[in-house]
């Protein structure tokens, strides 16, 4: 017979839970000696940015799921539900390389460091590690290891990647070892997205159970747990090349940037002309720019400093999926199975 | 009873867990705003999303030729 009345152990933690966030938010509280708002109304606005179309990348026959820039910023590889990987040269607007994947339900695609591999992960669960010196990426390296689809994917070096997961789990693999040498437990929902600081010593996740956490990679464990967001949180970046701060996105319509070094959100990017959800997020070089995609088929640019939404990119004809940042150009993948490569007009 | 062990062990990696978060060194926010606003201004010039390009032929990513014959 169950015994459903908690036990004073229960009740115990439960009471010192709750204890330890109310601890955390005097302490955050404590930290916000100044209000963002005010220490940044002062700056001069950018007025409104116009971002164009520059090239159109047609192939895939399905949704996108996911993209990565590569490392000189003239490649782009796309992963499509038609369960294709390819890689563009973003100035020629042409196919490189195609990869058939043996799953059509890819969600994850990256790059390795010297871009002579790409990684991908999705329904199947497996990390797939595809060789790009060999045609259509030669026979994948298979890796087994979570319990549920691979949402995100990311080398940390040549040898070791980090993924996300519906298994509620992030995990560092040993690409040698063909295995995982370390699981990030802490979320309690799916895991939908990750970005790497730029040196890889940490990185943040995105979960449906509404918070973004930062996780330490040398002593592989959570750092902090950022909550605010009402919704599911599905993308996440960072501010380009330290480690001050992150941009999410969320099913509840609002983009945030979370201050690594003072614990907390500063800003907190949405208005009322947004009545849906957002997908995906990028920050821009300067770190002064967000690009987000939303369901309504739009991208929106935010001033983050005065959050302020000071541009719209419109062009795809369905759901906005996956955004990603370089030095001069935004490319941006959709449910009507294009890529779009933007820059500022 | 295990079903039990296993929530117990779960809510005390919790508690373990969010003493770790509450311990950590934070800075003020009036010091990290004044450095993020710095670390946006100094590279402002830089960021062609926010000041597009000079000429449009140093956009590589700009359609090439003019006019086209008919």
């Amino acid at each position: 017979m169950e015994d459903d009345q908690p036990c004073e152990e229960e009740l115990k933690l439960v009471a010192e839970i709750k204890e330890m966030k109310a601890r955390i938010r005097t302490a955050r509280k404590e930290a916000a000696d100044a209000d963002y708002v005010t220490e940044t109304e002062n700056l001069p606005p950018l007025g409104r940015l116009k971002f164009k179309v520059r090239k159109e990348l047609h192939g895939h026959l399905a949704k996108l799921t996911d993209l990565h820039w590569g490392k000189n910023s003239d490649t782009l590889v796309t992963a499509g539900q038609d369960g294709k990987l390819f890689v563009w040269d973003v100035y020629k607007c042409m196919k490189q390389n195609a990869v058939f994947l043996n799953t059509a339900w890819v969600m994850a695609v990256s790059f390795s460091p010297d871009n002579t591999r790409v990684a991908s992960g999705g329904l199947d669960n497996i990390l797939s590690i595809h060789n790009l010196e060999e045609p259509e990426g030669g026979t994948p390296i298979e890796l087994s290891g979570h319990d549920g689809y691979i949402a995100s994917i990311r080398f940390t070096d040549a040898s070791h990647c980090v993924t996300s997961s519906g298994d509620k789990s992030c995990a560092l693999w040993d690409l040698q070892a063909g295995k995982i040498v370390h699981q990030f437990l802490g979320h309690e929902n799916d895991v939908n997205a990750l970005a790497l600081a730029s040196h890889s010593q940490h990185f943040a996740s995105a979960s449906s159970d509404k918070t973004a956490k930062l996780w330490d990679l040398r002593e592989q464990h959570c750092r902090a747990t950022y909550w605010g967001h009402e919704l599911d949180v599905n993308g996440v970046d960072y501010f380009p090349q330290c480690d001050y701060a992150f941009a999410t996105s969320s099913d509840d319509g609002s983009c945030r940037m979370w201050d690594i070094r003072a614990d907390q959100m500063l800003a907190n990017l949405g208005d009322d002309f947004i009545q849906c959800g957002s997908t995906c997020v990028a920050v821009s070089r300067s770190g002064r720019l967000v690009m987000a995609g939303y369901d309504d088929y739009n991208c929106h640019v935010w001033d983050l400093l005065l959050e302020e939404r000071i541009g719209i990119m419109l062009g795809h004809d369905n759901r906005i999926s996956c955004i990603g940042s370089q030095w001069i150009a935004v490319a941006t993948g959709a449910w009507d199975n294009n890529s779009f490569i933007w820059t500022a007009k | 009873m295990s079903k039990l062990a296993d929530a117990l062990a779960v809510q005390r990696c919790m508690v373990e867990q969010l003493r770790v978060e509450a311990g950590l060194n934070r800075l003020s926010v009036s010091q990290t705003v004044a450095e993020l606003i710095k670390y946006c201004e100094d590279r402002s010039a830089d960021d062609m999303l926010i000041n597009g390009f000079t000429k449009q032929t140093e956009n590589p990513f700009k359609e090439k030729g003019g006019c086209v014959a008919l």
